[in-house]
């Protein structure tokens, strides 16, 4: 067994860091004494990000279609958290650029992530929770830690059983055998150096084992089906050729219907082609 | 694995071998589910035949006298499909099960739409 150890994968990858526009977009909202022009300021100065956020806010994924004009009514109508985590999702969309396309192809890996983020906000409109947006995100960085591995693989011999089509075990039981970790701790440390929100890491750190979740159980449980619904609906893939196992709890936790399973997947189906088209890479 | 006349490939038969072209470009490796785009090229640089796996599942003996219809072939591809995708999950849970069924009937709606 090749042990090596998360920090130093981290540290030795050439990693990508978020665009300070984030930190600084993560500033205004939480400051006090801030105000919905103070962040509307922080947007406008990327105008690729509020061109992207001005479409977001106009679309089907809201009721203000063709309403949204300037980027502090955008603010105003679709909420600070929510205009907050759509803007990283946004940026996320770029980052990660130069991984061997033999490993792992970039469009199917995102499309498999948009899949699970689309499913996550269904679940979770489902449970009326307040923002459905932070579950999007967590959907959406789930699997952020194979891009890490693919950046910077430990051993060739680790790439080459993830690679097998032949192997019957999922990739996050081969990463534990081989490294002690798994891509989901992996991915949670590279969130945890950008210093984004504890329930986004908990979320990833979990998305394997929702039921180990300490402070966010159902975000972690709601990601984990999710994942489990976008592998299922083959829209795109991360590397994985069968459906990851279902944790014990995470259903429960969840607490639907499951009778409600058939309007999540249209939901999927109908919005993924548009939300496809609102992050995707310009 | 049979090798069959290329007119009379069905969307989501699977290549029993890779498939490629004069060059030696891969056109579809050995296991995928083939597409109307995989159709397309194979048209393109003049294939004639392709070796396809799970022939069984179109021509199964049943000593009816007409072939079955569109969307009972629809039916057992897609559940032979999804049953690979579903082999590593304990389809007794009800929530697996009902995806399960959910991910047939899907997948069947898409073959019919595409033939």
């Amino acid at each position: 067994m090749a042990l090596v150890s998360k920090r130093a994968l981290l540290e030795k990858a050439q990693l990508p860091t978020l665009p300070p526009i984030y930190s600084q977009l993560v500033a205004a909202i939480n400051n006090p004494q801030g105000s919905v022009s103070a962040i509307s300021e922080v947007i406008s100065s990327d105008p690729a990000l509020s061109a992207r956020l001005l479409h977001i806010a106009n679309s089907a994924m809201f009721q203000f279609r063709g309403q949204v004009s300037t980027i502090s009514a955008a603010v105003r109508l679709v909420g600070t958290q929510q205009i907050r985590d759509l803007s990283l999702a946004t940026l996320l969309m770029t980052l990660f650029d130069g991984i061997n396309p033999v490993l792992v192809s970039m469009e199917s890996f995102w499309r498999h992530s948009l899949a699970c983020g689309i499913a996550a906000r269904a679940l979770a409109a489902h449970r009326r929770e307040a923002n459905v947006e932070k579950f999007f995100v967590a959907g959406l960085l789930h699997d952020l830690g194979k891009l890490v591995l693919y950046m910077n693989p430990p051993d060739q011999e680790l790439l080459m059983l993830l690679q097998d089509p032949a192997r019957v075990l999922p990739m996050y039981l081969i990463e534990r055998r081989r490294m002690g970790f798994d891509h989901a701790e992996l991915g949670a440390a590279l969130l945890g150096a950008w210093e984004l929100p504890a329930v986004l890491q908990e979320a990833v750190a979990r998305h394997h084992a929702p039921d180990g979740a300490r402070d966010y159980p159902v975000v972690a449980a709601t990601v984990h089906v999710a994942d489990i619904i976008a592998n299922s609906m083959e829209l795109g893939s991360s590397g994985e050729h069968m459906l990851p196992p279902l944790a014990q709890h995470a259903w429960t936790r969840i607490g639907l219907p499951i009778i409600l399973l058939e309007t999540i997947l249209q939901q999927v189906e109908n919005q993924f082609d548009a939300t496809a088209e609102l992050l995707g890479p310009p | 694995m049979t090798r069959i006349a290329l007119d009379c490939i069905h969307i989501g038969m699977v290549a029993a071998t890779p498939i490629v072209d004069a060059e030696g470009n891969l056109i579809a490796a050995a296991g995928a589910d083939l597409t109307s785009e995989h159709v397309r090229q194979l048209r393109a640089v003049g294939a004639s035949t392709v070796d396809v796996a799970m022939v069984d599942v179109f021509f199964e003996p049943s000593g009816e006298q007409e072939p079955p219809p569109p969307h009972a072939v629809a039916q057992r591809l897609a559940a032979h499909h999804v049953a690979r995708l579903f082999q590593g999950s304990d389809t007794r849970n009800p929530l697996i099960h009902e995806l399960k069924r959910l991910c047939i009937a899907r997948r069947a709606r898409q073959l019919l739409e595409a033939l």
